[in-house]
């Protein structure tokens, strides 16, 4: 393109000296050649440039459809691990409500089998959870939020060393509010002692 | 006692057309064993327009309410006087009477109330107390207070605390689980309830600033605990505090500056103080094992006390805000928690944990003696009458939450009932309102 340019260039200064009553319309006839050219040239590059583009869309296509694939089994082994979940949870074998004792907010073994068994779950399915904390009515209520959200950070400790990522676990601690069982005795108290699990 | 229930009976007749659903009955189950024997004779109504609520049958409610007096029902009076000229002091001393109280209200010229009252101390034939008071028609139930306040004060010689305010919290379990969360302003016995906050999640912990025109409260309306700070005469509120984990348990400093409260931000619950001005942050006696809540600063500002279980159970521990220096103050039993200092520095009022249950209890820590006002067994939330003469606090009748008020002597047993079906509880009481 310079190199024509300077030529062309080079034409017109020499016509424009020899002709110099006729060298506007001269001009305007090169100007229209040199415009087709160029024109040409445009569309010369703009072709190989989609032709560019639709060939790394379908390199990029075909990458994401590897990735969806790769999804897909992830998804299909969630929905999987999911099922088991619901299944698990729906025949009473694996507890998602865990409880305490007064004053406590340590884990009893039988509250640590639940865990075992949710955790390695947990993982496969990479649920977001929320472990809510709750106390009895006896003592006060504020202490008892604060106990509430200890048996709820005991309960995610635990599933963190059991391999559940951090991430996947929320806790909220509620005290003695929104009791599992009304009354007034260690029946209903022992029921409102406890972490719920909420995915 | 069967006097003060025949001049209560009248009480809850008279007002009945009055009563709110949401409003706080009175149930007074123990006074004093040689109450003062008062008359206070029908307030006369010498105004044109409607007559205003009974100025008269609030004041006997008030002086009832302090379990203090033995009030003479009005229909074994021999006479009605409201004028000092139709005093005839043989016939109170005749009925056995130590105090008159007569008054009258009549409209000023632009239709507000005026009452005009006067105070007998019928052994000693003479008027003790005189004033002439005025208030508009919606205020009747201020000025019948306010006259409650100066015969309490005349007579006993304690300042009344008739015209504070309470907060308190009001539950209702709806279907599916659900529950409503009401947050009350109500006058201290639970009349004229102003509902502040309504929510379908917990609402915890209001408490006043010093002056009474803020407070503050835990609200989980986002689904999480947040500290909220409220203008009661705007309804202007500030979420102050929305960190991860645990916000609650705030309490003002005396100088209304500055807000102590627990956050777990950093693991466990520990106590903060707030400016709250600037937002500014210092963390109190923190121990990185343990439960630290409720901070309750000692009068002077200088430091706190609050509840801890870094000794193994809750227990009661005292900080100097200047030095840090932590001590225990309570070793009687396994479970003393928020603690309030009374005001004149003989202790605190606490909730103690006996064989029984949880009581409210009277702690001084000179003596080392645990004294329990309570004899219910689910007792929590106790708050301190501005003239430090009462402790209220919320206990559970049946399935019921209700407020209770008992003396800080023990002697004087008060219940408040919701006037429906709802759990009402955590009542703190406010500072004296200018």
């Amino acid at each position: 393109m310079d190199i024509k340019n300077s030529k062309f260039l080079l034409a017109m200064a020499i016509a424009c000296s020899v002709f110099l009553a006729s060298c506007g319309s001269n001009d305007e006839k090169e100007q229209e050649v040199t415009d087709e050219l160029s024109q040409q040239e445009a569309e010369a590059a703009e072709a190989a440039r989609l032709a560019a583009e639709k060939a790394a869309a379908e390199a990029e296509a075909n990458a994401l459809s590897a990735e969806e694939q790769a999804a897909a089994a992830l998804a299909a082994a969630q929905a999987a691990a999911g099922e088991e979940w619901d299944n698990l949870v729906a025949q009473g074998v694996m507890k998602t409500t865990y409880y305490f004792a007064f004053d406590d907010d340590s884990l009893s073994s039988e509250v640590r089998e639940s865990l075992d068994q949710a955790a390695p779950l947990l993982v496969k399915t990479g649920y977001t959870v929320t472990l809510n904390g709750y106390t009895d009515e006896r003592g006060t209520r504020e202490y008892n939020l604060a106990l509430s959200e200890r048996r709820a950070n005991s309960v995610r400790d635990y599933l963190i060393v059991q391999g559940v990522d951090a991430g996947q676990i929320e806790v909220v601690g509620y005290g003695e509010e929104s009791p599992a069982m009304e009354g007034n005795d260690e029946a209903a108290w022992s029921k409102n002692r406890r972490v719920q699990l909420v995915k | 006692m069967n006097i003060i229930k025949g001049a209560l009976l009248t009480i809850a007749l008279s007002l009945s057309v009055l009563l709110h659903a949401s409003e706080l009955t009175i149930e007074i189950s123990q006074g004093v064993d040689n109450p003062t024997p008062i008359a206070v004779a029908k307030f006369a109504w010498k105004g044109k327009g409607e007559k205003p609520a009974a100025i008269d049958q609030v004041i006997i409610s008030d002086l009832a309410f302090s379990g203090l007096f033995k009030i003479l029902p009005q229909n074994d009076m021999l006479s009605q006087p409201s004028r000092p000229d139709q005093v005839f002091m043989k016939d109170w001393r005749l009925l056995g009477q130590q105090f008159l109280l007569i008054g009258e209200v009549s409209e000023s010229a632009d239709q507000n109330l005026q009452v005009s009252y006067y105070l007998y101390d019928v052994s000693q034939q003479r008027k003790i107390l005189s004033e002439k008071v005025v208030a508009t028609r919606k205020g009747a139930r201020n000025i019948a207070h306010l006259i409650a306040d100066r015969v309490y004060e005349e007579i006993t010689g304690v300042k009344g605390a008739f015209s504070t305010k309470i907060l308190y919290v009001s539950a209702k379990k709806l279907a599916d689980n659900k529950f409503n969360y009401k947050l009350y302003r109500a006058d201290f016995d639970g009349k004229r309830p102003f509902e502040v906050l309504n929510s379908s999640q917990p609402i915890l912990s209001p408490t006043w600033s010093p002056d009474g025109k803020r407070i503050a409260y835990v609200s989980f309306e986002n689904k999480r605990p947040a500290i909220f700070i409220q203008e009661l005469a705007t309804g202007k509120r500030e979420k102050l505090t929305n960190f991860k984990g645990l916000n609650s348990a705030p309490a003002f400093s005396p100088d209304g500056k500055r807000l102590a409260m627990v956050l777990s931000k950093d693991g466990t619950p520990d106590i903060y103080i707030m400016n709250i001005a600037t937002k500014s942050l210092k963390k109190v006696a923190p121990n990185n094992f343990a439960i630290d809540t409720e901070p309750a600063w000692m009068p002077d500002g200088k430091s706190l006390v609050f509840t801890s279980n870094r000794g193994g159970s809750p227990q009661i521990y005292h900080v100097s805000l200047a030095t840090g220096k932590v001590k225990r103050l309570t070793f009687q039993g396994r479970y003393n928690a928020r603690a309030l200092p009374l005001a004149d520095g003989s202790g605190f009022i606490l909730v103690h944990k006996s064989s029984q249950g949880f009581h409210i209890a009277r702690f001084d820590p000179r003596t080392n003696r645990m004294f329990v006002l309570t004899n219910t067994n689910l007792d929590e939330s106790p708050s301190i009458a501005a003239n430090g003469s009462m402790v209220m606090y919320a206990a559970k009748r049946r399935n019921q939450g209700v407020l209770a008020v008992v003396s800080v002597d023990g002697n004087v047993k008060t219940v408040l009932p919701p006037a429906d079906s709802r759990s009402v509880r955590e009542p703190a009481w406010s500072p004296f309102i200018q």
